[in-house]
Formats: C-alpha cells, structure tokens, sequence
C-alpha cells in the first residue's frame, strides 16, 4: 500500500456546529463544535460524563442532536440512522459491538453488505470473494488470524483489527475509535495505535476517543477535550514539543477557563 | 476449505444428530433385525417423523434469531381447523386455493407473533405464551369438534397422507431452507441477528425486521405441519398438535441450534427429529410402554444436551488458532 499523506490539511470534510443534546435535565452537550480533516487524527479526551459517547453516538448516527448543525463536504447534513452515517463513510469501531463473535473473520467484514453473484436467475451470496477479499485485508493489517476462523477466538485488539480492516476495504472518510484501548494489554494498545496509523497512512481520518492522553500522543495530529458537555481544547499536537508541555498548556486552558 | 483432519473432524462433529440417528437405529436392528432391517419401518420412520419435522423448522427459526415460539403447535391446531372448516363447507374449493390456505393462514399467525416480538419487543415467551391462548381458544371458537377426513376433499388429506409425497416435500423444503440460509443475504442476517443483535444492527440489519420474517417463515412452516397433519391422521382432531412443542424443541436442540441463538443448521434440526423419532419407534417395536417412553425421551434430550456440550467444547479447541 502506497503511503499517501497530505502534508498540508484542507477545509474540512466534517464540521459541527453548536451541537446540543439534553438527556430529561442533563445537559450532555452544550455547544458543541468541531472540525474534522482529512487524513488527520483527532484525539477525543475526557472524563466520564464529559459527553465524548454522546458525540461519538451523535457521529456514529445512533444519536440524534437536539440542536446543531452538521455539515459534510460544506453541505448540511442529518445523520438520523447508522445507516445514515455509513453512508456518508463514518465507521465506528468499538469494542463490545460491531463484530457477531460466532461469525468468521470474513462474514464479519462483510456483514450487511455481503457481496452476491448471479446464480441462474438468482443472487447468491459469494463466499469466494468474501474469502479472498478478507484474505487481503487479513494481510494487509497482518492480523493474525484467518478468513475463515471465528472472531471469537480473536484477542481485543485483534478484534478491532478486523473492524479497522472492514472499515478500510469499504474506504471509510472517518473512523471512529470508541475507546478502542480500555481492557487492553499494553502490546493491544500497540496494535490499535499501529492501526490508526495505517489508517491515516490511507488517507482516512480517525476520531479516537480515550481517557488518556498520553496513550495516543505519538499518533494523534490534534485533540480535543470535553469537559462537562464543553469543549474545552482544541490544539494541534505540532505546537507543541512533548506531551508534558500539551498537558501543562492543557491544565492552564482549564483552570483559566474555571476562573 | 482445506482437507484436513482437523476439518474432518469438525465436520463428523457437526452431523453429531445423524451419528446419533445411525446409532440408535443401528442398535435396534441388531436387537430385531427383522422389523428394523426393514425398507417399510425406514419408510415410516421418515414418514411419522415429516409433520414434527416441520414444526422443528418452525422453532428451529425463531431459535436461531435467539427467540423462540411456544404457539407453533397451537398455529399448527388452528391453521389445520380453519382450513379444514372452510374446506369441508365449500367441498368445491378450486384445489390450488385449497393448499394455499394452510400456508398462508400459518404465515399470518407467524406475523402476528413476529409482529409481537420484532416490532413491537415483548418478551418472547410472555407474547408467544399469549398467542398460544389465543390461537387455541380461535380453534374451538371455529369449530368445537373434530372434523373427520371423509368430510374433507380426497386430494387435500392425500398431501399428508401418502408417504411418497410427504416425506419428498419434506426434504426438498429442507434442502431448499438449508441452502437459502447459507448462500442468501437474509440468511446470514438471520443468524447474526441471532448472534449479536445490536453489533448487527450497528451494520445496518434491521434486527426487528429479522425477527419479524423469522417468525413468518416458523409460522409458514407449521401450517405446512398442519397440511400434513390433517393428511397423516385423516383428520383434523381437535388436539392435533398439543404438546407437540415438546418434540420440537428437543429435535432442534438434539439438531444442535443453539438456545441463545446465532447457531444451528436447519438441516440437522431434522436429524434431531429423527433421534427422537427412532428413539420412539424402537421402543415401540419393544411394546415399551408409553409413560417409560416419555421417561427415555426425556433422558434423551438430557444426554443431548450434554453431549452437545462435550461437542462444542471439543470443536472449539479444534478451531482455536493455534499460533497466538
């Protein structure tokens, strides 16, 4: 796979405009807005309850904000369905959900966009292509297992590999990582992030959504923290030298933000 | 797929049902090589087991979808009813319509509880425990007695009646769902809906659709069982297929379909069929009697299940990966 990676970012292809989300009182999102471009990986940061898998769920189209734009390539759009969001190129990958364990490595990738050929005057499903297909992907992201063994023989991270590897063949615009290393051993981490960088290297832009800062730093281009609904920062990670210089500009934003 | 023995071995795994099929049978034969070693016993074997085989199917589906339908026998005593009534007081039904009706009477009572269950999200066993009431009070509301065959047009009970045609019916059907559930999109979906719903809903298969159709094809499928029903007793009895659940549920599990759903070959539900109705027919043959039968079926589905157990977990070391 060729290397294609933009040194200088563009408009960008998703922005969101003061998006809002009410939960009976709770106020989940408050003005929420964000840009993302091209091939870059933006890091989500924060607590419990900052509001980052609302976000995530409003992206991901399993949520629908109570105010607030969305625009895709400049053109206002209304992400009501999953569907919705695949269409536009937006795959989520998480760890509990997106993968029917009994089903192997192949099915999974293909679940819901199997591909068919014509049998007689039928369309049967084929199994070839999906074989030989994910064969490619399998190796492309040098999973360690095959096509046809089961996804529930998989380790966490390589779960996620083979979300990450469906996202790729089906030339996903965003992926989004939610919370793709927690319950992970520290090899998995580095699987995950060795993922997201073959993402970004394919031109697809990430959106990983962690606790921690410091386990994405080396791959992320940008992060953004929410903070109780708000967003709170927003920096590009070449401004700065290392990560304990982001997290003491970090902590300042906060506190100035508090006072 | 490559051969290997692993491969092999996983395969003779996945027939356990038919193993057990050949086994029991073979027992018998050696125990009464005469009345076992016998094209006609084999025969009605197969013929005896085709009306449960159906409503094997009809569990077996909504099992698969990681639901389940305890009104199948009561759709089977209500579509049987139904069209048997209509029949037997308008004699001169174009015939075609005749054999529609049952299958199209069975689909409706399917969608009623996969209306239930997919669109609406009740409870399986709470919505199909209701249906089971409400289907079998319709059956008496319809007509409080049984209807006899001669009552009925000859060409509609010879369907179920004839072996020949019964058991050939039977196992295109089965062939055709077998292959249908492997090699077409909604086939996959029904098992992935079955697997993990909401991964599957998160790749855009509309789960309560799924489950909606599951529950129109088992209902499809036992008001096949009531066309054949009507056909093997010559007649609609008023408990036609009472209890007839029981049954159902053992061969698809004994068939290897997983309770929790995502699992099971509809194929092999019919050789769990047939473990149970070997299991029968040889103690028959020995004049067991009918309470000692009941006890050994239930052991039976016992042993199964664990056995089935042993099966699964020994498949699952064949095919866990060996490198990681």
């Amino acid at each position: 796979m060729r290397i294609v990676r933009k040194a200088v970012f563009m408009e960008p292809f998703l922005t969101l405009r003061n998006i809002h989300k009410w939960f009976e009182r709770v106020h989940a999102l408050n003005g929420v807005d964000m840009d993302i471009y091209r091939g870059e990986v933006v890091g989500l940061v924060g607590d419990n309850g900052a509001g980052k898998s609302t976000l995530v769920k409003i992206l991901s189209g399993r949520l629908y904000p109570d105010k607030g734009e969305i625009f895709w390539e400049g053109e206002k759009v209304k992400i009501s369905s999953v569907q919705d969001a695949r269409r536009l190129g937006i795959e989520t990958v998480h760890q509990e959900k997106g993968l029917v364990d009994c089903f192997s490595v192949a099915k999974n990738i293909f679940l819901g966009r199997e591909p068919e050929k014509k049998f007689g005057f039928l369309k049967i499903v084929d199994y070839m292509k999906m074989k030989e297909e994910s064969q490619r992907v399998v190796d492309w992201l040098n999973l360690r297992i095959g096509p046809d063994q089961e996804v529930r023989f998989a380790s966490g991270g390589e779960k996620q590999g083979v979300v990450v590897g469906r996202a790729m063949y089906f030339k996903a615009r965003l992926v989004i990582l939610d919370e793709p290393t927690r319950a992970l051993s520290v090899m998995g981490v580095e699987r995950v992030l060795g993922f997201t960088e073959a993402l970004k290297s394919t031109g697809i832009s990430c959106l990983f959504v962690t606790h921690s800062l410091r386990q994405i730093f080396r791959v992320m281009d940008r992060v953004v923290i929410l903070d109780r609904g708000e967003k709170k920062v927003d920096v590009k990670k070449k401004e700065f030298r290392s990560v304990d210089e982001l997290e003491s500009k970090i902590l300042e934003i906060i506190k100035g933000v508090q006072k | 797929m490559r051969l290997t023995t692993e491969n092999i071995f996983v395969f003779v795994l996945d027939q356990m049902a038919w193993l057990l099929v050949v086994l029991f049978y073979v027992s018998f034969a050696i125990l009464n090589p005469n009345a076992m070693l016998n094209l006609d016993t084999f025969r009605f074997l197969l013929y005896s087991s085709v009306p449960i085989g159906f409503l094997v199917l009809a569990e077996s589906i909504p099992l698969i979808t990681g639901n389940f339908d305890l009104s199948i026998g009561q759709i089977t005593g209500l579509v049987a009813m139904l069209s048997g009534y209509i029949l037997m007081r308008n004699l001169h039904l174009n015939p075609i319509f005749a054999f529609i009706m049952p299958f199209a009477f069975g689909a409706l009572c399917g969608m009623l509880n996969g209306f239930l269950v997919g669109t609406v999200g009740l409870n399986p066993f709470l919505a199909t425990l209701a249906t089971f009431l409400f289907f079998d009070g319709l059956t008496i509301m319809i007509h409080p007695q049984s209807i006899w065959g001669l009552d009925l047009p000859k060409y509609y009970t010879s369907f179920g009646g004839i072996d020949y045609v019964a058991t050939p019916f039977f196992i295109a059907t089965l062939i055709i769902l077998g292959l249908g559930f492997r090699y077409t999109r909604v086939g996959i979906h029904i098992y992935a809906t079955g697997g993990d719903r909401e991964s599957a809903m998160m790749l855009g298969i509309k789960a309560s659709s799924v489950i909606f159709l599951a529950y129109t094809i088992g209902g499809f499928f036992s008001g096949a069982s009531a066309l054949i029903y009507t056909g093997f007793c010559n007649g609609i009895p008023l408990n036609l297929a009472d209890g007839a659940i029981f049954p159902a549920f053992a061969g698809a599990v004994i068939g290897g379909v997983s309770l929790t759903g995502g699992r099971g070959s509809v194929i092999n539900t019919f050789g769990g069929c047939l473990v149970v109705g070997t299991l029968e027919a040889g103690l028959t043959m020995f004049a067991v009697s009918p309470e000692l039968r009941k006890v050994s079926t239930g052991l039976l589905v016992i042993f199964a299940i664990l056995l089935d157990r042993v099966r699964i977990a020994y498949r699952d070391r064949l095919l866990r990966p060996k490198s990681t």
